[in-house]
């Protein structure tokens, strides 16, 4: 009985010996399988690598095994012992920014620079060590040596400042040595983004710069090592319950590296997207070769099927074919995928200043595999599930076979599946699961956009205008017509183009921000560290300055939010994207009265002379997000004290103009007491930029310019890296739809050559044909950019005006670039798979017109046959089966050229002289058309509708309109005969007897050929005894001219008053015969007075031949002898054998 | 054996619908064989094919060895063939990417059967391929192929064999010995043969000739039969 347990072990040899055909069709499957799955294990290989490399350099990143932070004050002496008491090591450094510059009286040139300064203890550092050019203990380097404390700077410095090693830097008071350049620091790695370069000095010399004022931006970090045996989340307990105000981060080595660790996990999670994306591509592509490879196996489905297979068997039989070939797909890609670190390890280990820990992650690869197989399950159980219901009729009916078969419902509900699995994958995957689902319903929305608009497409198309050019009309007939790949090429390609369109908008407008508005409404400086004692005389300088058109003050301190409505912070619900506020300090300020470029929206401003409990007004985007109405309080930890404030309005802020904003305004009062400094921006005349900075520096030496375009030049460049990096990420998705394409390309490639040799044939030269071709994939490639160019434009001002709060413009430039490219690769890909096509000449798809099974290329053992024959052949087989109007109906490039075959068979018409073969012969006298009346019979050709699916062969009714239907093929190799080769291909002549019974349906017999209008019949049958093959014999063609034509020869077909010595000859092609194997061919002469042949019985053996025929009556002899020395009739060298003689029977003239 | 009612088949084209069969009556015994003749288009082989369960009656009945088609589900009907029918066609439908030892063993496999490709090999022994087991269709000859075909028909012992033109694709010669070799396996397995063909002389080998014009049964070979040809042939 057939159960599961029986029917898998079968299925899997079954599917074991189909596998045998090899990876025939799969080529495109197996890449689009091994892109994405590489590119999912690639990006979390490496990120895994990366993120194992900042655990194991975890001590050295943190610099010590824990590490305490305050800023604006160092820690109090009682907090420093208890420090001392409780650690193994303890590590003090300080970081701070401070203007460097050469001075007074230094003999070079004078400069100066914001640099990022770093005081380190001696105990520096804890862990890794610090690489010095050249080599020299830190201790010395750093250390006073004859009243000159030493530092080492970044070598950026000495460009900047033009110094070498040994020259003095000045900072604050301080007059510096340089005693030679940093290589490496240990703790450096993890700040993508530096105001400038490091110097590093010794911690004690700090204070005598004067740098380190009261208010001023100084971080203070403790690194310790904890002794044996202590827990670190104990201490840090412990620590926060001794010192609950201190207001220090704390942090241990599972955070070492917070900022970096967020950032790749981050870029991971897009990559990773990114990299679904492209396996959604290209399951598109997945799904379209199983398919056309199971549209190649309905004749095997159908066999199986009337040998007792039931449904399921087939589906459990073909579904395991693919799972081992989606396995092999995911092998490789995971192989792929595995190497990329070992590439780009090294690479982005220069970059990041940390190693890379590569080797091999079993995480992502098994996350890629599960993604891969989901992938393939989600695309390929639909035409699994459709061709298991391929009936077993379908070998007996072709009207059947167009039928499509139904899907059950379980294939629609596991498809269901498979895709929530897919997207629940993604999602579950990802830290940021609402970027993860927003990713994944966009991504799929976009699909549904594009299947919609291929759909709008294919209708658009469908109800075009007609256009006047053959060409045109052709490519657009070419978008709609059934099986077209219109819907998958747009799908796939566009996905991928509209990744690429949204990403250069986004890019583009950032930079438009970055690189021309901000610096228009950008200040020129931002001055820090302003002492407030310093404020009036700093304020007073600088508006007197020339060229200064705006000063703007405001004190500053750095705050950490602790807790939110009595709740800790790190207790609190807090949304993604405004999370960042409450993670580190941010710069606060106080106020009597609203900024300028703010707008309350909730709440309202205290009085101007507010003294009372502190108040805070807040960026209205976090109190909306977070919920934080007016009324509700936050704690928040300025110079190791909580301050507890009460939210009185909320703000609307302007970030982009880059003024002096922060997230929280506080009263006056209790902050405007504390200690505090000030920061100014200053508009200025950029001509005196340079000097105000040397001016304020002189007189302020505490005080540090930040030059904001150099910032936004720095952003600029690090937005171009990125936008790079993601460019590069989507363009594997565009690389997906270009597989996509490949595959659907070489799928119609069978068509794509009948179209090329069914125009060629019908007089169009080979220029027209490319015209055509590329003008399909012109209008494909340029509708698909058009539609990705709408959608990515959506997206991007999504992204943009949405996530990002920017300004969007749309930048048709950008836009244009991005089409231009996807059309030149449509293009390129099409006319690649199309090239092909073009070069395939008539006469050997005419030549291979037998139609013995396409099914035997199938498997290898087979005898080799050189592809092109066989797509030849199927596309001439195709030409045979359809009857001429329902193949002018079915060929776009037959009904567009329908005024040229018309007139092509006006010849034909006129009874002059045509070739025809027996497989056209058949196939006439077999075609399920009738004239309606006598009438249009007399008028020939003409279109006739179908009236019965069969026609009664053998009452000969319509006899004459099949003649006239062979005629119309007929003429199309005429006219191909006149156009090409005409030095080898001098066939024409002869017409169809009609009245000739060609022996039973389906039988490929020989047709009878003779010269019309005159009697002289030549009949021949093939009759082999030695190997019954199907595909038995055929005449191919009647040749009248032994040697070498003449054109004049061929101008004769088409003027039938000129007389000619017709000589007409038969020539059998035999297919399947081996060389040198006999074939008889019965041949009988003579038509009686009622026009038929009698038939004498006699057989007369032709002899042997190697696999060609050649049978004439006997006149012919005589010029034979004269002539025996051109090239065959098929341009066959195989003709000229010596044994392939030509054998004569004797003919009524003998 | 083979008992059809009022059979009606109608298929739906682009041109409107098309009736092929119009109401066939036809009784066939177990172990006669019959041949069917007619002009393409009058049916024959949609009247097979729902003979073996490959297509459904849009009208009438069908009890074929006991079995009433028409009720039968998809799969079930593909039991019904794996158990009780074997099919020759004109174009053979060998699987190319299988031997013609595996060819023969699939209905077999498909019935479960643990001894499938010792008695496959038997089968094509005894059509005279047992030396070509390995072969893939593509290396048989026409006449091998359907000898295949026949193998893989007979190898599970149908009770109705069905054959459309089995010899359409062959010469003369290779057909006769095909001809043979079918007769005398059905003779041996005691199978009911139904054989569709154009060839006046194969027709006349059968106990009985059917004759189909347009969706019509014109004569049922009865009157033929009686005649008592089977039992004269058995005589002789």
């Amino acid at each position: 009985m057939s159960t599961l347990a029986n029917d898998l072990p079968l299925a899997a040899r079954l599917a074991r010996r189909e596998l045998r055909g090899g990876l025939k069709g799969f080529k495109i499957f197996l890449a689009c399988l091994l892109l994405g799955v590489a590119a999912i294990a690639g990006v979390g290989s490496l990120s895994q690598a990366m993120l194992q490399g900042l655990n194991n350099d975890g001590r050295a990143l943190l610099g010590g095994e824990m590490e305490a932070r305050l800023i604006h004050q160092a820690a109090t002496a009682e907090q420093l012992a208890y420090l001392r008491d409780n650690t193994a090591r303890l590590s003090e450094t300080t970081d701070l920014r401070a203007m460097a510059r050469t001075p007074g009286g230094f003999a070079g040139e004078s400069g100066r620079t914001l640099v990022e300064l770093k005081g380190v203890d001696a105990a520096y550092p804890l862990y890794g060590s610090v690489g010095l050019a050249p080599q020299q203990p830190l201790d010395a380097a750093l250390g006073r040596q004859d009243g000159r404390w030493g530092a080492l700077v970044d070598p950026a410095v000495l460009n900047k400042l033009g110094l070498e090693v040994g020259d003095p830097l000045k900072l604050g008071e301080v007059t510096y040595e340089i005693r030679g350049t940093v290589t490496r620091e240990p703790d450096r790695a993890t700040r993508a983004f530096t105001l400038g370069p490091r110097v590093l000095v010794r911690h004690a010399s700090l204070a005598e710069t004067g740098l380190v004022q009261p208010g001023s931006l100084v971080y203070h970090h403790y690194r310790l090592d904890l002794p044996e045996g202590v827990d670190q989340a104990a201490f840090k307990q412990r620590l926060n319950e001794r010192f609950p105000e201190a207001g220090w981060r704390v942090r241990g080595l599972d955070n070492a590296a917070p900022g970096i660790s967020r950032f790749v996990e981050r870029v991971t999670l897009f990559m990773t997207l990114v990299g679904l994306t492209s396996l959604l591509v290209g399951g598109v592509g997945v799904a379209n070769a199983v398919k056309a490879y199971l549209d190649g196996k309905r004749a095997t489905i159908a066999t199986f099927k009337c040998l007792g297979a039931p449904s399921r068997l087939v589906f459990f039989t073909y579904l395991a074919q693919v799972l081992v070939l989606a396995l092999l797909g995911i092998a490789l890609g995971l192989i792929l995928g595995a190497a990329i670190p070992l590439v780009g390890g090294p690479i982005l280990a220069n970059r990041l200043n940390f190693d890379v820990a590569v080797g091999v992650y079993w995480q992502p690869l098994a996350i890629a595999t599960a993604f891969g197989l989901l992938t393939t399950l989600a695309f390929t159980l639909w035409p699994l599930a459709r061709a298991q219901g391929i009936p077993a009729a379908a070998l007996f009916r072709d009207v059947v076979a167009q039928q499509s078969a139904r899907v059950p419902l379980w294939a629609w509900a596991a498809t269901g599946a498979s895709a929530l699995a897919l997207a629940g994958l993604a999602v579950l995957n990802a830290d940021e699961r609402t970027f993860a689902l927003g990713f994944v319903g966009g991504a799929v929305g976009a699909l549904i956009a594009f299947r919609l608009a291929a759909a709008g497409v294919i209708w658009l198309a469908r109800r075009a205008p007609r256009a006047r050019r053959p060409g045109l009309r052709l490519a657009v007939t070419n978008l709609h017509r059934p099986g077209a790949p219109t819907g998958s090429v747009v799908m796939s390609l566009g996905l991928g183009l509209t990744v690429l369109v949204a990403i250069a908008l986004i890019e583009g407008n950032l930079q438009r921000q970055v690189t021309e508005q901000m610096p228009e409404q950008a200040p020129g400086f931002y001055f820090i560290d302003i002492q407030s004692d310093q404020l009036d005389a700093f304020t007073e300088t600088v508006r007197e300055f020339k060229g200064v058109s705006e000063v703007n003050s405001v004190p500053m301190l750095r705050g950490r939010i602790v807790e939110v409505n009595g709740t800790p912070v790190g207790e609190a619900t807090i949304p993604e994207d405004v999370r960042w506020v409450f993670q580190g300090d941010r710069g606060i300020t106080w106020a009597r009265t609203p900024p300028d470029n703010a707008t309350i929206t909730r709440g309202s401003w205290w009085p101007a002379d507010y003294s009372g409990r502190p108040l805070i007004s807040l960026d209205h985007e976090v109190g909306r997000k977070v919920g934080l109405e007016p009324g509700d309080t936050m704690t928040v930890n300025v110079l190791g004290r909580n301050i507890e404030a009460k939210i009185a309005n909320w703000r609307e802020i302007e970030w982009s103009n880059l003024q002096i904003n922060f997230v929280m305004m506080f009263s006056p009062g209790m902050l405007s007491n504390a200690p505090q400094s000030h920061i100014a921006t200053v508009k200025i005349d950029p001509a005196q930029e340079t000097a105000l900075e040397k001016t304020v520096n002189e007189q302020f030496p505490n005080v540090s310019a930040i030059r904001v375009k150099e910032v936004l030049d720095r952003v600029g460049a690090i937005l171009s890296n990125i936008a790079l990096a993601v460019r590069s990420t989507a363009s594997i998705t565009v690389l997906a739809g270009t597989f996509v394409l490949a595959g659907a390309i070489a799928a119609g490639h069978r068509r794509r050559i009948y179209d090329s040799v069914v125009l060629k044939v019908l007089g169009a030269t080979k220029r027209d044909v490319t015209a055509a071709f590329l003008l399909e994939y012109g209008l494909l490639g340029l509708v698909t950019a058009l539609i990705a160019a709408v959608i990515g434009t959506v997206a991007a001002w999504v992204v943009m005006t949405k996530v990002m709060d920017g300004e969007f413009a749309v930048l048709p430039m950008a836009i244009a670039g991005t089409v231009v490219a996807a059309t030149a690769v449509t293009l390129a890909f099409g006319f690649a798979g199309t090239w092909r096509a073009l070069q395939q000449k008539a006469a050997p798809l005419l030549r291979n017109e037998s139609g013995a099974g396409g099914d035997a290329s199938d498997v290898r053992v087979d005898r080799p046959r050189p592809v092109r024959q066989t797509a030849a052949s199927t596309a001439w087989r195709s030409v045979q089966r359809r009857t001429a109007p329902g193949l002018a109906r079915r060929t776009p490039a037959l009904r567009i050229f329908a005024p040229r075959l018309r007139k092509s068979l006006e010849p034909a018409a006129r009874g002059d002289n045509i070739l025809v073969s027996s497989r056209l012969f058949s196939h006439a006298t077999s075609a399920r058309l009738q004239p309606d009346s006598q009438a249009t019979e007399e008028r020939g050709y003409n279109g006739s509708r179908s009236r019965s699916p069969h026609d009664d062969r053998r009452t000969g009714r319509s006899g004459r309109h099949r003649h006239r239907s062979a005629q119309l093929h007929a003429a199309c190799l005429q006219l191909h005969v006149s156009r090409r080769r005409l030095h080898r291909r001098d066939l024409h002549a002869g017409r169809l007897d009609a009245g000739a019974d060609p022996g039973p349906p389906g039988r490929p017999d020989l047709g009878v050929l003779h010269r019309h209008p005159r009697p002289g019949l030549v009949r021949a049958q093939a009759d082999d005894d030695q190997v019954g093959r199907r595909g038995a014999g055929r005449v191919l063609g009647l040749r009248r001219h032994v040697g070498r034509p003449a054109r004049s020869d061929l101008r004769d077909v088409r003027r039938p008053g000129r007389r000619h010595d017709h000589r007409p000859r038969v020539l059998l092609h035999r297919r399947g015969v081996r060389r040198r194997q006999p074939v008889r061919l019965h041949h009988q002469a003579r038509p009686g007075p009622d026009g038929r042949l009698p038939d004498d019985g006699r057989d007369r053996p032709l002899g042997r031949h190697a696999g060609q025929h050649v049978l004439h009556s006997e006149h012919r002899l005589r010029a034979d002898r004269q002539h025996r020395c051109g090239p065959g009739l098929l341009g066959d060298d195989r003709l000229r054998d010596p044994d392939d003689q030509e054998h004569v029977l004797p003919g009524r003239h003998g | 054996m083979i008992r059809l009612d009022r059979l009606e088949l109608t298929l739906p084209s682009q041109a409107g619908d098309v009736h092929i069969l119009k109401g066939l009556d036809l009784t066939i015994d177990g172990g006669e064989t019959v041949s069917v003749v007619g002009p393409s288009g009058s049916g024959k082989s949609s009247m097979m094919m729902i003979v073996g369960g490959l297509e459904r009656p849009t009208g009438g009945t069908v009890h074929v060895a006991g079995e009433s088609l028409g009720e039968l589900g998809e799969d079930a009907l593909a039991r019904f063939r794996r158990d009780n029918v074997g099919i020759v066609f004109q174009d053979f439908h060998l699987v190319p990417t299988m031997t013609a030892l595996e060819n023969v063993a699939i209905p077999l496999e498909f019935a479960g059967r643990r001894d499938a490709f010792d008695r496959a090999a038997e089968s094509l022994e005894k059509v005279g391929l047992g030396h070509r087991l390995s072969h893939y269709p593509g290396q048989l000859s026409g006449g091998e192929q359907q000898r295949t075909a026949l193998a893989r028909a007979f190898a599970t012992e149908p009770k109705i064999l069905l054959a459309d033109e089995p010899t359409g694709n062959l010469d003369g010669e290779t057909g006769r010995q095909v001809i043979d070799l079918l007769f005398d396996l059905c003779r041996t397995d005691g199978s009911t043969l139904m054989l569709i063909t154009h060839d006046p002389a194969l027709a006349e080998r059968c106990d009985r000739r059917v004759q189909l014009i347009d969706g019509h049964i014109t004569d049922d070979g009865r009157a033929q039969a009686t005649t008592g040809k089977a039992a004269a042939r058995k005589a002789g």
